[in-house]
């Protein structure tokens, strides 16, 4: 153990010699212009379909914009609107509630791609493509399937839950049980996606690690923990980051899975939805910028603060 | 009438003149119409939503009067349809000639984009009183009449005769009213129970099912002029509460449960014994595994009789360089030729008084003349604004929550009435 440990504390000291090197290189460029020439394609591209209409959207967030545009400069009246309604704490709770469950999708996808990097795993390629599957399908074909499960009538899982005795639920029209039934499906149409890129980052953990553990009598779990988590945390990392600002731009379950007629609809509003609603539906597009503003905002300090904290408790190696 | 065109035109003239520097100016911009020149020259733009209108046939008949027009139709799926529309509205790139729906009308009718039918009416072109005259009235704005109606949609009470027989209770009459649905309705559910059959499938639909209950009990959606919400009004909330005691007393499903299901599911599975369904719902029911067992009668009737009404028009671009031929093509999908090819599809009513025909025979097996006939007797206009789809999203949040109990018929009829009437003095203001 002791061993192990030390090979640890050693290789990510390595790694952050190495990452300071890569910085010194950034600030003393010799190559002058050139490297922003070759980077210029790419920047145009982003300024033009990025930047440029970010900034726009902001300006807008400040306009009240006839249905068939013409902005006209108004001040802070959407964002004092916004609050007003009162519509934006409950979506931010709903949306912040599903991006904590698929957070809960990552160490399902560590368990599943450990096993399914077990050596001598038959059908491991066939697996990986069974998890894969839902990732390349259509959100809206996933909802619509989901739906039919979770039918409180005909669905599979009331059905399923009746053999034991359990009384039939309103899997997407209760409150709050809706956002859990959402989330169920978010973490598993992610599932797929976390799967392969823990899958890559497992390959790339010397076997001789796990030889060394076993021989000091380490158990499967003590592996997974102290050899597998901490090496593979660059990829949880990365897969973390990515869950956060999926779960924030939550729309097309709820699109598809709350419909009109359902008594919940206006208490199960994600952030994106409202933005939808608001800029879509009612027709007032000042107030959608203003919301996708904020949500804009809310991502870059979360991703801000993942990325601070992510010194604390990544090596990489 | 001559000098209300007149300055209705000067109006439009100046508004548009003031409101588009680059549109089209010749001519007097959303001035009059003239299509009295069957030798005029032009290639027209016209969009619609996929359907299952003929409408190559109605442009055939056409062109056999305006034989140098030449017209080119671009489909789009109907969720993209108005989206689409609007975007080509922002970009001064409305299509010549196009369709339009209730919800979406008024945003384009008094933002100047629509031709007035007002002179071809005048002449003769076009008579309103060949329409059911909720329609007429659904695509007038402000007096001035702006589109050409398609086809319409009817709401009809179907059951499962099947269903009644099982339970032991007498089928629907056209002479119902809401006291004998809820009475079968209670005595069917109770009787099947055991088999999860309800006697009624509710739901939270407007158009097919609680817009009808409310004008039955002599309620309002809006007020006259589309001010004002007045889903508090006495009627109104009678109609709701109504719907709300067949949901508590399990005459008709959860609201929950319908949200999963909808009720023209529960319907077509058997699982209800009746629904509130539209003239468009015919193909659906004909197609279903119960489709031998059900029949179709008029709305059991309130205080009074009543229907909604809703369907398509026809509608030309204001800033359009054709506009004669435009409105030739309009009125023409309007008149009784274009009527009857439009109505053989059998898909839907064809606005027409009098060539509904095609649609009551394609499916024989039913009573589908209820459907132009009480449309025609007592077809009230579904209600509309000039951003509709901004109250009706507020609708669709707060009705089926006041229908499942989760507000009382009081407060929520209130707090509905409060955010519409917010969202219609903003409309106003715009």
């Amino acid at each position: 153990m002791t061993q192990l440990t030390a090979s640890r504390s050693s290789s990510s000291s390595g790694g952050s010699t190495r990452r300071r090197r890569g910085a010194a290189g950034g600030v003393a460029n010799p190559d002058g212009l050139w490297p922003w020439l070759f980077v210029l394609p790419t920047l145009l591209g982003l300024a033009v379909f990025y930047f440029w209409p970010v900034l726009q959207t902001g300006y807008y967030s400040f306009t009240s914009w006839g249905v068939f545009g013409g902005a006209e400069f108004v001040g802070l009246k959407n964002w004092v609107d916004l609050v007003q309604s009162g519509v934006v704490p409950r979506a931010l709770v709903n949306t912040l509630l599903y991006t904590a469950m698929l957070l809960l999708g990552i160490p399902i996808a560590i368990y599943i791609a450990n096993l399914l990097n077990r050596p001598g795993l038959r059908f491991a390629a066939f697996y990986r493509v069974l998890y894969f599957a839902p990732f390349v399908s259509m959100p809206a074909a996933i909802a619509l399937v989901w739906g039919m499960i979770f039918n409180s009538q005909y669905g599979i899982l009331n059905q399923f839950l009746g053999v034991f005795g359990i009384q039939a639920v309103h899997w997407t029209s209760t409150e709050w049980v809706a956002l859990i039934a959402i989330g169920i499906v978010g973490i598993w149409s992610a599932l797929g996606f976390n799967i392969i890129i823990l899958g890559a980052g497992l390959r790339s953990i010397p076997t001789d690690l796990y030889e060394a553990a076993r021989i000091d009598g380490a158990t499967n779990w003590r592996q997974l923990i102290s050899i597998t988590v901490p090496l593979l945390s660059p990829s949880i990392f990365f897969l973390f980051v990515l869950s956060v600002i999926h779960g924030m731009e939550l729309f097309d379950l709820i699109f598809i899975m709350i419909g009109d007629s359902n008594p919940i609809k206006g208490d199960t509003h994600s952030m994106v939805s409202l933005f939808y609603r608001e800029a879509f539906i009612s027709n007032d597009k000042g107030t959608g910028a203003a919301i996708a503003i904020l949500l804009m905002l809310i991502i870059g300090i979360l991703t801000a603060i993942q990325f601070w904290v992510q010194r604390r408790w990544i090596s990489f190696d | 009438m001559r000098r209300r065109t007149v300055l209705a035109g000067m109006t439009l003239a100046g508004l548009t003149a003031a409101g588009c520097g680059n549109g089209g100016g010749e001519g007097g911009a959303g001035g009059d119409v003239d299509i009295s020149d069957t030798e005029m020259t032009a290639t027209l733009e016209f969009s619609v939503w996929e359907s299952d209108f003929d409408w190559d046939s109605v442009i055939a008949g056409f062109n056999e009067q305006f034989p140098n027009v030449t017209v080119q139709m671009t489909k789009s799926p109907f969720k993209d349809f108005f989206t689409r529309l609007q975007t080509q509205a922002s970009g001064d790139n409305l299509p010549d000639v196009f369709m339009m729906n209730g919800p979406n009308f008024q945003l384009y009718a008094s933002h100047d984009m629509l031709v007035s039918f007002e002179p071809v009416v005048d002449e003769g072109g076009l008579d309103f009183g060949n329409y059911p005259e909720a329609m007429g009235e659904l695509y007038t704005y402000e007096d001035v009449p702006y589109g050409v109606p398609t086809s319409y949609d009817s709401i009809g009470l179907w059951f499962n005769q099947e269903l009644f027989e099982k339970a032991g209770v007498d089928l629907p009459t056209d002479e119902w009213a809401w006291e004998d649905l809820h009475a079968a309705a209670k005595e069917i559910s109770d009787q099947l129970e055991d088999e999860g059959i309800y006697g009624f499938a509710g739901g939270a639909y407007n158009q097919e099912l609680f817009y009808n209950l409310i004008f039955q009990a002599g309620g309002a959606v809006l007020n006259e002029d589309a001010t004002e919400a007045e889903y508090s009004s006495p009627g109104s909330r009678e109609a709701l509460q109504f719907l709300r005691d067949m949901v508590e007393d399990g005459s008709s499903p959860s609201i929950q449960t319908t949200a999963d299901t909808s009720p023209d599911e529960l319907f077509k599975s058997g699982k209800a014994a009746m629904v509130y369904g539209g003239s468009f719902r015919v193909a659906g029911y004909a197609d279903s595994a119960v489709a031998d067992a059900l029949q179709v009668v008029r709305l059991p009737q309130g205080e009074q009789r009543g229907v909604v009404l809703h369907g398509g028009a026809v509608v030309v671009h204001a800033q359009s360089e054709n506009r004669d031929a435009a409105a030739a093509f309009a009125v023409y999908t309007g008149s009784q030729e274009g009527q009857e090819i439009i109505g053989e599809s059998g898909a839907s009513i064809p606005a027409f008084q009098g060539t509904e025909q095609a649609y009551i025979d394609a499916h024989p097996e039913y009573d589908l003349a209820i459907f132009p006939e009480s449309a025609a007797e007592y077809g009230f206009e579904y209600p509309v604004s000039a951003n509709t789809q901004a109250w009706l999203e507020v609708e669709s949040e707060m009705v089926p929550k006041i229908l499942a109990g989760d507000l009382s018929v009081e407060e929520g009829t209130e707090q509905l009435d409060e955010q519409i009437d917010a969202l219609l003095a903003e409309e106003a203001e715009q």
